[in-house]
């Protein structure tokens, strides 16, 4: 079942009198369950392709249905409700809020949810699970800056599962660990997609991560190169070319 | 909301330079406030007690005609002051003494010395209980005595321009209210340094009521009946009240009408008050400002990852806001409380204070009342969130895409 598709994305972006085009007509759907990695070097459009799959941003043109719902023509909340409800994001610099400690920051997102909210206890109840799933149980009461990298990723992770999201974004979630850290990273972003069945678009520049994919979308100057659309990693992997 | 308060709480907490910084700012400002004020109220009242108490009582009565022409001390616009007239008067509700005068024009002579000045005639007894503060005012010898009827207190400035001393005779002479001049010896039984608050003329004397009708050829009259009210905050209702008992001849005005520069001088010292308060107040509200400004720009990247995960702008704007407004909470408290504790410390003793010119101490009891105070701390709270309002809006328009990519 299509949970994104995107069809001729074009995404121009005014610099002074300059135009530039950072997405070219980009076609591409992915299905729920699937974990995509979106490759390409710097520049090539990859977080723009990320930010508009997660409302961040909008196209020039083209269409986008999310989970078969047009996206297009909204305004600002109700992106924002978009985004609070069936996408969770995971940064390079894991952008946790300082102030808030583990526990407060993975609930954070469920807590500015607009309308009938989760009642406090059963919350939570689920972020420390939560937290238990991606091994934070020990620092629940730590803030950001008194935890290691890899930590501060797990609770960002955390806190883009914690609203039950059909999506979760990942741009370049290991640029800035080391490559053993990277790896539990992804590891755990593979386990959680296994056993949750969370669809995980996964942005990076970094050949040594490919590995772990399922599926390799290839983007070089906004396009979606031919030979790597539909790349499947492992037997099984729902992949496809559109 | 609770996620967001609890937010705003710890960003205030997490610059504490900067926030202890905006905070002494919004506390000076408040304090200045509320000091100034408390000072400034004690101040106004002291004026408003001299005024009716030393004065003009809270209430007169005249012939109707007689305030617009009493720059003459008309003799002719005069009144009855007998029991039948005055004790009207007295049964008003919330009148609690009557005192006929008669305010008039003329000479005092003393050897070869003769000094125009202004007169008061009054009646001792009923006088004192209307205007007390006029007798308060006698420092050498004694203020007006019945058992005394020829005797009169007199400014020091008068007696001095008179080479005159407590104890000695003068002379009054004057014109009587048909303009024939007359004249009466009587003695000096006390004087005062001034005649009241901004009298323009420092060469004043009062004499009594029954010497002042002889002098004037007027037996039982008078042209002016002052009021003594209780409480004070009823002198409307007790003028409404006197206007059918007096009738329609005569007019019936407060001490506000009769002594309009009180208000005048009350209304430009709070001009004044008001412009110093509001500069500084502007000058705290430009530090939470400022505050808010780089709080905005040190935190795009964050503001941006609230938006990602689904923070609306309302609520974007609503935390700024709260930051603001609990700088201008915390920072108004304190200040509040400390300029209500240098009022009371003073409110007791009292400030002793001398007017520019004036040769007699007064001495000022500061006090401040609940209204204000409360205004003062809402006007802090919301001046406060006010101010941040531009930063805060900038916040909230911020694009997510945009603000995620921040590298502040």
């Amino acid at each position: 079942m299509n949970l994104v598709e995107l069809r001729g994305i074009t995404k121009d972006y005014r610099l002074g009198r300059t135009t530039v085009t950072a997405l070219r007509g980009v076609d591409l759907v992915i299905q729920k369950g699937e974990f995509t990695v979106v490759m390409g070097p710097s520049g090539s459009g990859k977080s723009t392709l990320l930010n508009i799959i997660g409302c961040l941003d909008q196209p020039t043109a083209g269409s986008y249905l999310l989970d078969g719902v047009p996206v297009g023509e909204r305004d600002f909340d109700k992106l924002a409700e978009v985004r609070n409800r069936k996408i969770g994001f995971i940064f390079q610099l894991f952008n946790l809020i300082p102030v808030l400690d583990v526990i407060e920051n993975i609930e954070f997102p469920c807590l500015m949810r607009k309308g009938e909210r989760e009642p406090a206890s059963s919350l939570r109840r689920r972020v420390e699970e939560l937290a238990g799933d991606v091994g934070l149980t020990p620092f629940l009461k730590h803030k950001p800056d008194e935890l290691s990298g890899g930590q501060r990723q797990r609770v960002a992770i955390a806190r883009a599962l914690i609203t039950r999201p059909e999506l979760v974004l990942a741009d370049e979630p290991t640029a800035n660990l080391d490559s053993a850290t990277s790896e539990q990273i992804i590891e755990l972003m593979l386990k959680l997609n296994q056993e949750k069945g969370v669809t995980f678009v996964f942005s990076t520049h970094d050949p040594r991560v490919m590995h772990h994919a399922r599926r390799v979308v290839h983007i070089a100057d906004g396009k979606i190169a031919p030979q790597a659309d539909g790349e499947a990693r492992s037997p099984g992997a729902v992949t496809r070319a559109v | 909301m609770f996620a967001l308060i609890r937010i705003a709480l710890r960003n205030v907490t997490r610059n504490r330079r900067r926030s202890l910084i905006t905070l002494s700012a919004v506390f000076l400002a408040l304090t200045v406030m509320v000091g100034v004020r408390g000072l400034l109220n004690g101040l106004q009242a002291t004026i408003r007690e001299g005024v009716v108490y030393g004065q003009t009582g809270a209430v007169q009565v005249h012939r109707k005609g007689f305030l617009k022409a009493m720059q003459g001390a008309p003799l002719d616009l005069d009144l009855p002051a007998d029991e039948a007239f005055l004790g009207k008067i007295r049964a008003v509700p919330h009148v609690t003494a009557v005192a006929a005068r008669i305010p008039f024009g003329g000479m005092v002579n003393h050897g070869d010395q003769t000094v125009f000045s202004l007169f008061t005639a009054l009646d001792p007894v009923a006088e004192s209980k209307v205007c007390p503060q006029r007798y308060e005012r006698v420092k050498v010898g004694r203020p007006l005595d019945p058992a005394d009827p020829t005797g009169g207190d007199f400014t020091t400035p008068l007696l001095s321009r008179l080479g005159v001393k407590v104890g000695d005779g003068v002379a009054i002479l004057t014109n009587d209210r048909d303009g024939v001049l007359n004249a009466v010896d009587m003695k000096v039984i006390g004087s005062f340094p001034e005649p009241g608050l901004f009298a323009a003329d420092k060469k004043v004397g009062f004499i009594p009521l029954p010497l002042a009708q002889e002098l004037l050829r007027m037996p039982g009259r008078a042209t002016e009946v002052a009021i003594a009210v209780d409480p004070l905050d009823r002198i409307d209702e007790v003028v409404a009240a006197l206007r059918p008992v007096v009738g329609p001849e005569y007019e019936v005005s407060s001490w506000h009408d009769v002594a309009g520069y009180v208000d005048e001088i009350v209304k430009n010292q709070n001009l004044v008050l008001n412009l110093i308060s509001n500069i500084f107040l502007f000058m705290a509200l430009l530090g939470i400002l400022n505050t808010m400004l780089m709080s905005v720009r040190e935190r795009t990247r964050e503001i941006g990852t609230m938006m990602a995960v689904g923070v609306r702008r309302r609520q974007i704007l609503a935390l700024f806001l709260l930051e603001a407004s609990l700088l201008g909470l915390v920072g108004g408290a304190l200040g509040l409380a400390a300029g209500y504790g240098i009022i009371h410390h003073y409110a007791g003793e009292g400030i002793v204070m001398r007017a520019v010119g004036s040769t007699t101490d007064i001495v000022i009891h500061p006090f401040i009342t609940a209204p204000f105070v409360a205004r003062t701390f809402v006007v802090s709270i919301v001046g406060a969130a006010v101010a941040a309002l531009l930063p805060s809006f900038f916040a909230s328009r911020l694009r997510p895409v945009e603000a995620l990519g921040s590298v502040a």
